[in-house]
């Protein structure tokens, strides 16, 4: 933890001049603990401004729908009237793609920025990784489903293993992890509802070439077959991808190294950090 | 002789028995070629031959020349081998398919050094009468390869036995035979059948794969039959026979281990110039 964060076991108003809070979609479940820790810490803090950052979207249909008593659109429209009421008088919302703003309908865009040393560009092994949550409901929202059926074609049809950080390989450490993010030829990023992905960005900044899927804002940034490949929602095709970068290993690397160059411009700790203070300053 | 070349095989590095590569582009290479032994642990060499061993850190360590030998794309299942490539001297391969592959990688160079058979090991059929049986050997988790040619073998009622390894037996042979067995056993085995049949390996790492099978069966005599028309004509004793002859002289002419050890000599002299040892 960086030097000047340290823990603190609770609130002491007037020690403060701002809040950052942190939620997701989930937090708008009372079942879930997520949504406790929020409501519970935001219950004390009552005399300083708050920004909260919104890690979510309001796709969440495995658990919305039912709430809404509805279809996906109802299940949308529920969690972005439950979201207002949730964060009302909260100073600002941030959140971390375009599209996440367009689907809440109001908040601020910060995309994320990454320190370019902290991310290794390391000579690259010709394989294909991925790294998605393995836990909770979000089957589709994380891609799961997207990415199962991906890695059974790729098998299938091309003879290649597609393999997932945090499940096939375990990583003892930070450094284990940027080690082999940072050998890795290509990343495969599957999510359909997660917005901004940061181990996206992560092998983007190690050099890994980037296979991904179009949403929240992945087309804005990746123009496909130069700074990396955009996939259609379909299995066949990103297979199709992967297989081509893995088997054409000088021409990814290439790819992989102008995805670098997007990530240093578009994702960089510099803009990150300023955006963050404008609005810091901004609402003090 | 005191051995300066080694072989780590695969066979030895993972403690198993009878690996077909290991053998045949370790152990085979070693009948004839006075110089080179398999690695013993501890002991100085001044070259190691990696056979499908990634063992980075030895690599990264051994100062002598290092030569990484490959049979198989291993990292279609993700094995790290950028890192062994670039601190090996150079990098040989069983077919120039794999070859072009690894180029890809590395500047260093890679030379194609094929799957060659070791003569002295296996005896040779003579060829009577029309046709009864058939044989495929390999790996049970190859088998699938057969399954388009059971309906041919059929109609022209050739009996198929199958030397595997068991995991599982083939259930569409009309015999399995559990390998590993010695060479005898193996001859004994193949010789009592015809000629072999090994269809086109047309699964995606099906490239790769060496010619192996085919040059150990052409190296006991035995035809290949490849497709239906292959497998017609071999239904005949004369056409077998005369297959069978073709075949030989050129096992004897091109897929002689021998020639391997001199490939092998050849790429370890070119490594010695170039680091001026």
């Amino acid at each position: 933890m960086p030097e000047c964060l340290k823990w603190i076991p609770y609130y002491e108003k007037g020690k403060y001049d701002l809040a950052i809070l942190h939620i997701d979609q989930q937090c708008l479940l009372d079942d879930l603990g997520k949504s406790v820790l929020f409501k519970e810490i935001r219950k004390q803090i009552n005399d300083i401004p708050i920004i909260v950052i919104n890690h979510g979207t309001p796709t969440y249909p495995e658990r919305f729908n039912d709430l809404a008593k509805g279809t996906d659109k109802d299940g949308i429209e529920w969690a972005k009237k439950e979201m207002k009421k949730l964060l009302e008088g909260v100073s600002e919302m941030v959140v971390n793609s375009h599209q996440a703003k367009e689907e809440w309908g109001w908040g601020k865009t910060i995309i994320h920025g990454l320190d370019e040393n902290e991310w290794w560009d390391l000579p690259k092994d010709p394989r294909v990784v991925t790294f998605i949550s393995g836990g909770g409901i979000g089957t589709k929202y994380y891609g799961r489903l997207f990415f199962n059926e991906t890695r059974n074609v790729l098998l299938e049809k091309y003879g290649i293993h597609l393999l997932w950080i945090g499940e096939d390989k375990l990583c003892t450490d930070w450094n284990d992890y940027r080690d082999f993010l940072g050998r890795s030829l290509v990343y495969f990023n599957p999510t359909f509802g997660s917005p901004m992905p940061r181990t996206r960005t992560e092998a983007m900044m190690s050099g890994a070439c980037i296979i991904t899927t179009k949403y929240h804002d992945a087309d804005k940034f990746i123009q496909d077959g130069v700074n990396g490949f955009l996939c259609k929602n379909n299995p066949e095709h990103a297979a199709e991808k992967i297989a081509w970068a893995i088997n054409n290993y000088r021409e990814t690397i290439k790819i992989g190294q102008k995805g670098k160059q997007t990530a240093l411009k578009e994702f960089s700790g510099e803009r990150f950090r300023k955006e963050w203070m404008d609005l810091i300053n901004k609402t003090l | 002789m005191n051995k300066t070349i080694a072989f780590l095989t695969f066979e030895r590095w993972h403690n198993k028995k009878n690996i077909g590569s290991s053998r045949i582009r370790a152990k085979w290479l070693i009948n004839y070629w006075k110089e080179a032994e398999m690695l013993e642990q501890g002991k100085e060499y001044s070259v190691v031959i990696f056979q499908k061993v990634y063992w980075k850190d030895y690599v990264k360590v051994f100062k002598g020349i290092k030569i990484l030998d490959l049979c198989d794309p291993d990292w279609y299942d993700t094995v790290p081998m950028k890192e062994i490539i670039d601190n090996c001297h150079a990098i040989t391969t069983s077919t120039e398919t794999l070859a072009e592959a690894v180029r890809q990688f590395t500047d260093k160079p890679v030379i194609c050094i094929p799957d060659r058979v070791d003569l002295e090991k296996y005896e040779q059929k003579k060829h009577k009468g029309k046709a009864k049986k058939v044989c495929w050997f390999g790996y049970s988790h190859n088998t699938k390869v057969l399954d388009v040619v059971i309906p041919t073998l059929k109609k022209y009622e050739l009996e198929l036995i199958v030397i595997s390894d068991f995991r599982p037996p083939y259930s569409k042979a009309d015999e399995n035979v559990k390998y590993p067995i010695s060479i005898k056993e193996f001859n004994e085995q193949v010789l009592k059948c015809d000629f072999m049949i090994m269809p086109e390996d047309e699964r995606p790492r099906g490239r790769f794969k060496s010619n192996n099978k085919t040059i150990i069966s052409w190296a006991m005599g035995m035809p290949v039959a490849k497709n239906g028309k292959d497998l017609i004509r071999f239904l005949d004793e004369n056409e077998r026979q005369k297959e069978a002859d073709k075949r030989l002289k050129e096992v004897k002419e091109r897929w002689d281990v021998k020639s391997s050890v001199l490939a092998y000599k050849k790429l370890i002299d070119d490594i010695k110039k170039e680091k001026n040892i």
